[in-house]
């Protein structure tokens, strides 16, 4: 139609109301062949980090990772990596690459993105890499950001992520004062029937709303996960705690150039009566 | 290898006591204190930013199976009733745990460990309503 009515294409609305209704989309990576090559470098690394030789399969390595590390040494290498990774002057860049538009139509085209991006590795009946039930913005952190959460691996079951769809979420989250004396575990024993434990094959992202309750659980598949994560939010909306805020953990990666020309402007000045 | 392993650590971008430590710098100090003790650090959990809650607390002491005790930078994290403390407290002694305070360096393992924690804090409450000057004349 050449006389548009409505400010959003089809598919943009489709995907917004997607998300509007379950806090959580999964599709496609935008681009297959970087998503490959960051998992080579990540590969190479944890190669580097554990004196092994890089593997001619770098799914089967990651999830059987746990054959070649012990879960003593498994924090340190997942911060070796981390560090490692942000070091680099692509890490970041080729991450957003990954979700650019489904990111930009959900959030803007104006973003920040989390400093650095998170690395997990949970190993088949590992404890020590627990996310219990919660909520992001529990914790002080904006309800205006999305997370990018990307499987290097097949992952589903408990080796996967689980999320509380958005209206059950939002509806128990209004009387969580009611589970004081339990605490969180009391309440995921009553959320529990209805998580959604999300099945994302290795080549998909998934993009959801921290604000909603989401963790994890000890991983009894057999297989190891490893995934990323990564929040964005509109560049201009408000910012959490001060320690969840733009510099210390957000930085702006999308200032458009009306943006930048609007914050060079000083009106001029020195006039006198 | 023990089915224990480590301690979990608890963090809160609350202010505590007379500190507000980024939880950053409150996860560095946990793990340092696991290595210093040859501890296995387990990943912290982040208490609820509101005033007066410990969901997170309350609900990761409510299967420590898994662990050792928990780990947390400050006795001032514990809830600030009382009576609520001890039964905190119990709950965990209950499991075979223990209680790490990473700044007041004490590890709270038993009903003695919480007499004198409870005599801290109380003199910690007193002494903060002692006048800071008085007039002499």
């Amino acid at each position: 139609m050449a006389l548009p009515e409505t400010f959003q294409s089809t598919k943009d609305a489709s995907l917004a109301e997607e998300f509007l209704g379950a806090a959580y989309v999964i599709r496609d990576v935008e681009d297959r062949a970087a998503l490959d090559e960051l998992r080579r470098e990540i590969v190479i690394a944890a190669c580097r980090a554990i004196n092994h030789l890089p593997p001619e399969d770098d799914g089967a390595f990651l999830d059987n990772i746990h054959h070649l590390v012990p879960v003593e040494n498994l924090n340190a290498l997942r911060l070796g990596l981390y560090r490692e990774l942000n070091a680099k002057p692509w890490f970041r860049p080729t991450y957003f690459k990954l979700a650019t538009h489904l990111v930009e139509t959900l959030v803007g085209n104006e973003l920040a993105m989390q400093n650095r991006i998170n690395f997990s590795i949970q190993m088949p009946e590992d404890r020590t890499s627990l996310l219990d039930l919660h909520a992001d913005v529990f914790a002080g952190e904006t309800p205006y950001q999305v997370v990018q959460w990307l499987p290097l691996v097949d992952v589903r079951g408990t080796k996967s992520m689980f999320i509380l769809e958005r209206p059950k979420s939002d509806k128990v989250c209004q009387r969580l004062k009611d589970f004081s004396e339990g605490g969180m575990s009391a309440l995921f024993d009553v959320v529990k029937p209805d998580l959604r434990w999300l099945d994302i094959p290795y080549g998909k992202v998934l993009v959801f709303s921290p604000n909603v309750l989401h963790g994890n659980v000890i991983n009894d598949e057999a297989t190891t996960r490893w995934s990323l994560n990564c929040r964005y939010t509109g560049l201009f909306t408000p910012y959490g705690i001060g320690e969840r805020s733009l510099g210390s953990y957000y930085s702006p990666i999308t200032a458009r150039p009306v943006t930048r020309l609007g914050m060079a402007y000083r009106q001029p000045g020195g006039f006198e009566e | 290898m023990s089915d224990r392993q480590g301690l979990r650590g608890y963090v809160t971008a609350r202010g505590f006591g007379p500190y507000v430590i980024p939880v950053p710098v409150q996860s560095l100090a946990l793990r340092d204190y696991c290595a210093r003790k040859k501890l296995l650090y387990g990943l912290p959990a982040n208490e609820n930013i509101f005033p007066h809650s410990y969901l997170v607390l309350e609900g990761m002491i409510a299967d420590l199976s898994s662990y050792e005790g928990i780990v947390m930078c400050s006795m001032f994290m514990l809830p600030q009733r009382a009576e609520r403390r001890r039964r905190l407290c119990q709950r965990v002694f209950d499991q075979g745990c223990a209680i790490h305070l990473v700044i007041e360096d004490m590890v709270i393992a038993g009903p003695q460990d919480v007499e004198k924690l409870e005599q801290l804090l109380v003199i910690d409450q007193l002494a903060s309503q002692a006048p800071k000057s008085i007039a002499l004349d």
